[in-house]
């Protein structure tokens, strides 16, 4: 077994073995199987038996039971146990029944739709039954479409298109809607915060038209390991959900560790870096011949470790292994290519970002390297799911970075291996989100009076037509502007628009992709873009074209561009003292500012040069929440501690909000001022990541007294000695004072007690 | 449910995405709708409520613009079937001339259509009928009305209707779940072949610029189609019935433009005499539609007449191709000279060919080619210089004759 002598080699070699600060072996699992339910459709069977899948796994049977039963489904699935199946099946065996029904698949992203899709046309192809699957999505030409709204038995998209292109559209869909069967949400742990609670509006209005329609669907769902699925399920579906994670798959014998660099600068405690470490692992699997995927944080590092990688692979005699990379900004061709590459084992090694997290089918690999701890536990273990084969060994390591959230799991490898994954958290409810959906469902059908359609839809109905935008006539609610309500609702934070890299020369050509808000770190000006491993110079950025040329060179350097955040209060909406402070919420600017980049040697990573980035200035208006500290909550804190305690709190915040406010930590975001521009004192602001905010500020104003207090109460309990992930956030060694400063603060803050009411209200969330 | 501030932050919230329509709080509509106050008109019972009929009755020999009503009566069948590129045409007497006013252009579900008008031959008149959506609760009915009246027809006639109208009624027609009988109609959407006929004179080709241009007609009080969504949301929250006065003539005198738009066009491709732009322009149609022969003879007859007129370039350049096409390449080269001495560029190339590889004359070849050079683009001077070594070439050959004659012109 390469892989075992692999392991060996590692754990013998002198440089690497002290660098593995954990080494946990995962046992085998057996294989579980059940039979196939008695009303499968013979040619199901059939089917399943040509591509020698004689019976099913456990869970795939109770999936395929309950659906059959007629109960909403959400499996939970770990990479690689054939989920697809747990949806595929019931739908197959369904219009085998009836070839009228419909099914619609949503994907959150077009490349998983596309996989999706080849999947389900292998299947068919098999049950050689004419059932019609089309994709609809931006890409779907003008003149295919009415094919697709017609004929497809299956219609696969995102729910950004249901959102703006079918929903508002449903006429020219009646044959889907009238006999839609089944809705299929793929990776619903995706739909989280504020996305999840605009797709669990978008499901809503999708509910209501199908009832229109007189069809009733039933909703399978499949999400990876999170803490919560049944209940995000229910929240995002509007309905009772049946839970399915009693997973059947087998898991060969997997060795899990963590690798810590050395340090390689004792004084100033500097490590090697993450990126040089994962070189180094990498390039030994991939030499002992084990394929290998290595998940790398942003592009820039994709693009490095497979250049290095491909250098270190260059001195072995013969053909060196063949190594691609893999992330956001590849042309889908060249996707697809490394996918079949990766599947029929010519590729023997992939750099990736958190673009293959995303369960693209590639099959599974020997053995996968994370570089850097990938911020929250369930992408850590969807990434170390990519290595796992049904049968035999597999290997999964990850090299930690020099930030102290990756230091602080090095040190405490137990947090990996022993803490639940996060939940996800959504709010169906939240008013502005609801009301911005309110205001497409009543442009796609009136709404009738009294129609049940969440909490206060009467009085929000009236409110609506009070501003003009519905009007009341014979018992109905209908829309009254020449808007496209639909348009001006954006389900997600940022902006999807593209900036293409072109090489230059006779014949120019594409040859990538970057997105709005990495173009201005990755191709401003003079910087190296690095494509496959290739570089190319930028020589000139058109930000109103959205264009950037370039051309290739080969230079010992690579640029690094990094992002100032700087945010500057507008307005104040309302301001309450409260212990210790003023709160406010009101209206700000962000600004990310991209100034300087640097230019660094390949290899050694030294600093050989700068420049600036000019770049057109663009700021968001959000809406923040803030506390100023009064002179005598800082009382006898000196600067460095004082920083270190706001910072601590900022940490704190963000953790804890998200379960107050039902959102995901990546919908806020904090920034400490020691001393604020606009109050004049330490102040700390939690603001709002989608544009304009969607009312958590003011919600955070409300709950300020009950937040602080429970704040200081998961403080009070966190058992780590000077911070830890999950309190004021990871320090390292027993130096920083991030947690003694942030509970001097807190007591400050928030000690008294609050009247009862208010903490009913915060309970109530 | 929530603090007043909430709720004044929630009315900013609801009002951000419609700012751009919101209209000032109104009182509510009095009942009954005060439409028939303002416009004579008829209230059909239907088992779906009342439903706001208004009909106008023309006589045959009124005059809307320069041609009678009557003249869609009189445009020849074959033109008629040649304009809808299928072998017959259904009588005019058996199409409905239609056109509707909506609440947006955006399309989707949540647009309405508020008034529809069908014009149409009875009884030896024209009868000019309009559905308005006096009330949103009496769609259905209007729908159904509109429906029923349609069933009698054979097609319709209207102006940019395949992409707009006719797709908007029918998301109406599915949302009160009844059906349009237009199926199987036979459709005359006006826009297209407006395009075609009329792109070279007419660059927006909207049905104003062509009902000037074809049947003289100025409509100084008329209102723009962008205002008419504000005019029935006022009417429907504050009952200012009297504005809408304005949008039933503007639709109305849309429906009838379509008569006369119908008889010229379907007269222009019955042939018989024409204007030489006509004709030039028809010679287009007959191209497009797959019939070299006969657009080669319009452009023929028409040139001579066309000559120093904006016409003239794009016909003779368009006849030069099809002589090209049809192997005569003697009477092209004849108007490429033509166009070449007026500094057509493209004319100037396909001459250089035709002395090249035609004509054996690769010094007045290389003269042009040289001419084209001077005023050529950057992509085009590779294909041009190229051009030039070659006929060098073969002019520095020992076997190439000296030249005999000089290049004649024009």
């Amino acid at each position: 077994m390469p892989l075992e002598r692999a392991l060996d080699a590692l754990r013998t070699d002198l440089d690497l073995a002290p660098g593995f600060v954990a080494w946990r072996e995962l046992p085998e699992l057996p294989p579980r199987y059940a039979q196939f339910p008695l009303a499968t459709d013979p040619r199901l069977v059939d089917a399943l038996a040509r591509r020698n899948i004689d019976r099913l796994y456990t869970h795939q049977a109770q999936a395929l039971a309950a659906v059959l039963q007629r109960q909403s489904v959400v499996v939970v699935t770990p990479t690689a146990s054939g989920k697809t199946l747990c949806y595929n099946l019931p739908v197959l065996q369904r219009i085998l029944d009836d070839p009228e029904a419909r099914a619609l698949y949503l994907f959150p992203t077009k490349a998983l739709a596309q996989d999706q899709m080849q999947e389900l046309h292998a299947l068919i192809g098999d049950l050689a039954v004419p059932i019609r699957t089309f994709t609809y999505d931006g890409d779907t030409p003008g003149d295919a479409r009415r094919k697709v709204r017609e004929a497809g038995h299956v219609v696969v998209t995102n729910p950004d298109m249901l959102h703006t292109a079918i929903l508002p559209h449903h006429t020219k869909w009646v044959k889907l809607f009238e006999n839609l069967r089944f809705v299929v949400i793929d990776e619903l742990h995706q739909y989280r915060g504020v996305f999840g609670s605009h797709v669990a509006n978008v499901i809503r209005r999708l509910r209501r038209v199908c009832r229109f329609y007189g069809s009733d669907p039933l909703f399978i769902c499949c999400s990876a390991t999170i803490a919560n699925p049944r209940q995000l399920a229910e929240r995002i579906v509007g309905g009772p959900v049946a839970l399915v994670d009693d997973n059947g798959a087998p898991r060969g014998r997997k060795v899990v560790a963590v690798y810590n660099p050395p340090v390689v600068n004792r004084e100033l405690g500097i490590r090697q870096s993450s990126v040089n470490a994962a070189r180094a692992i990498g390039a030994k699997l991939l030499q002992a011949g084990v394929q290998t995927i290595v998940f790398a944080p942003s592009r820039v590092r994709v693009e490095l470790l497979l250049r290095y990688l491909r250098e270190s692979l260059k001195q072995r005699v013969g053909d060196p292994p063949k190594v691609e990379g893999y992330r956001g900004g590849y042309l889908p061709n060249e996707r697809r290519a490394v996918e079949r590459g990766l599947r029929d084992g010519r590729i023997r090694g992939v750099v990736a970002t958190n673009a293959l997290e995303l369960g693209i089918d590639i099959g599974t690999l020997d053995a996968a390297v994370l570089t850097g701890f990938p911020g929250t536990l369930a992408s850590a273990w969807q990434q170390i799911g990519r290595a796992g084969r049904r049968h035999g060994l597999s290997f999964s390591v990850l090299v930690a970075s020099s930030s102290p959230l990756n230091q602080y799991v090095a040190a405490n490898p137990g947090y990996l291996f022993d803490t639940s994954p996060e939940a996800g958290l959504v709010d169906p409810d939240n008013l502005l989100v609801r009301i911005s959906h309110m205001k497409c469902a009543a442009f796609e059908l009136p709404f009738e009076d009294g129609e049940p359609y969440g909490p206060d839809a009467a009085e929000l109905l009236d409110l609506l037509a009070d501003e003009g935008v519905l009007m009341k006539a014979g018992g109905r609610y209908h829309w009254m502007t020449d808007v496209f309500p639909a348009e001006s609702v954006s389900l997600r934070s940022a902006a999807i628009d593209n900036f293409v890299v072109i090489e230059q020369g006779p014949k120019p050509r594409v040859i990538g992709e970057v997105d709005r808000p990495a173009a201005p770190l990755l191709i401003h000006d003079e910087a190296i873009y690095m494509h496959g491993g290739a570089q190319y110079h930028v020589d000139r950025l058109d930000w109103h074209e959205k264009k950037a040329y370039v051309r290739k060179v080969d230079v010992d350097y690579y640029t690094d561009a990094n992002l100032a955040v700087d945010l500057e209060v507008l307005e104040s909406f309302e301001r309450a003292p409260a212990r210790g402070c003023d709160v406010d919420h009101g209206e700000v600017a962000v600004r990310d500012v991209a100034t300087i980049f640097k230019k660094i040697k390949l290899d050694t990573h030294e600093n050989v040069g700068w420049g600036r980035i000019s770049i057109p200035e663009e700021s968001r208006h959000t809406t923040a929440y803030w506390f100023a500290l009064s002179p005598d909550a800082t009382d006898g804190l000196a600067r460095g501690e004082l920083q270190d305690g706001l910072w601590g709190l900022a940490h704190l915040l963000r953790n804890l909000a998200p379960i107050f406010l039902m959102c995901d930590p990546r919908d806020l975001q904090a920034v400490a001022q020691v001393r604020s521009p606009f109050t004049e004192r330490p102040t700390l602001f939690l603001y709002e990541n989608q544009p304009g905010g969607v009312g958590m500020a003011r919600r955070l104003f409300e709950i300020h007294a009950p937040l602080m207090r429970a704040a200081l109460d998961l403080l009070a309990r966190c058992p780590c000695p000077s911070g830890c992930p999950g309190c004021v956030g990871p320090t390292i060694g027993e130096h920083g004072t991030n947690k003694r400063a942030a509970t001097v603060l807190l007591r400050r803050l928030g000690e008294r007690a609050a009247p009862e009411s208010a903490a009913t209200a915060a309970a109530a969330g | 449910m929530t603090s007043a501030a909430a709720r004044d932050r929630l009315r900013y919230a609801v009002a951000e995405h419609t700012r751009a329509t919101a209209a000032p709080p109104a009182p509510p509509p009095r009942e009954p709708p005060p439409i028939a106050a303002i416009l004579r008109g008829d209230w059909h019972d239907t088992p779906h409520g009342p439903a706001f009929v208004r009909d106008d009755w023309f006589s045959l020999d009124h005059h809307h613009g320069a041609l009678p009503l009557s003249c869609a009566l009189e445009a020849p069948a074959a033109g008629l079937a040649h304009l809808l590129g299928a072998t017959h045409a259904p009588h005019p007497s058996r199409l409905a001339f239609f056109d509707t006013e909506t609440t947006g252009v955006t399309g989707g579900t949540g647009t309405y259509v508020v008034l529809a008008g069908l014009g149409s031959y009875e009884d030896g008149a024209f009868r000019m009928r309009q559905y308005f959506l006096a009330d949103l609760a009496h769609e259905r009915a209007m729908l159904a009305t509109l429906a029923a009246d349609l069933a009698r027809f054979e097609g319709i006639v209207t102006y940019n209707g395949r992409a707009f109208d006719l797709p908007l009624v029918d998301v109406r027609m599915t949302l009160a779940r009844l059906r349009a009988p237009w199926a199987a109609f036979a459709h005359f959407d006006l826009l297209h072949p407006v395009r075609r006929l009329y792109r070279h004179r007419l660059p927006a080709c909207r049905l104003a610029d062509v009902e000037r241009r074809l049947l003289r007609i100025e409509r100084p009080d008329d209102i723009p189609g962008s205002l008419i969504p504000s005019l029935y949301f006022d009417y429907l929250r504050a009952g200012r019935a009297a504005p809408l006065r304005a949008v039933f003539r503007h639709n109305a005198d849309d429906v009838l433009s379509l008569v006369g738009v119908l008889a010229i066009l379907g007269r222009l491709l019955a042939g018989g005499d024409l204007d030489p732009e006509d004709a030039a322009a028809v010679a287009r149609w007959w191209e497009h539609a797959g019939e070299p022969a006969r657009a080669a003879a319009l452009y023929t007859d028409a040139l001579p007449w066309l000559e120093g007129g904006d016409d003239w370039p794009w016909a003779a350049a368009r006849l030069a191709a099809l002589r090209k096409r049809a192997g005569d390449r003697d009477g092209a080269a004849a108007l490429w000279r033509a166009l070449w001495s007026q500094g057509d560029p493209h004319a100037g190339l396909e001459l250089a060919k035709h002395f090249e590889h035609r004509a054996g004359d690769p010094r007045a070849a290389a003269e042009i080619t040289r001419a084209l050079l001077v005023r050529a683009s950057a992509p085009a001077r590779m294909g041009l210089e190229h051009r030039l070594a070659r006929l060098r070439r073969k002019l520095d050959a020992p076997s190439y004759p000296p030249a005999r004659h000089s290049v004649r012109t024009g």
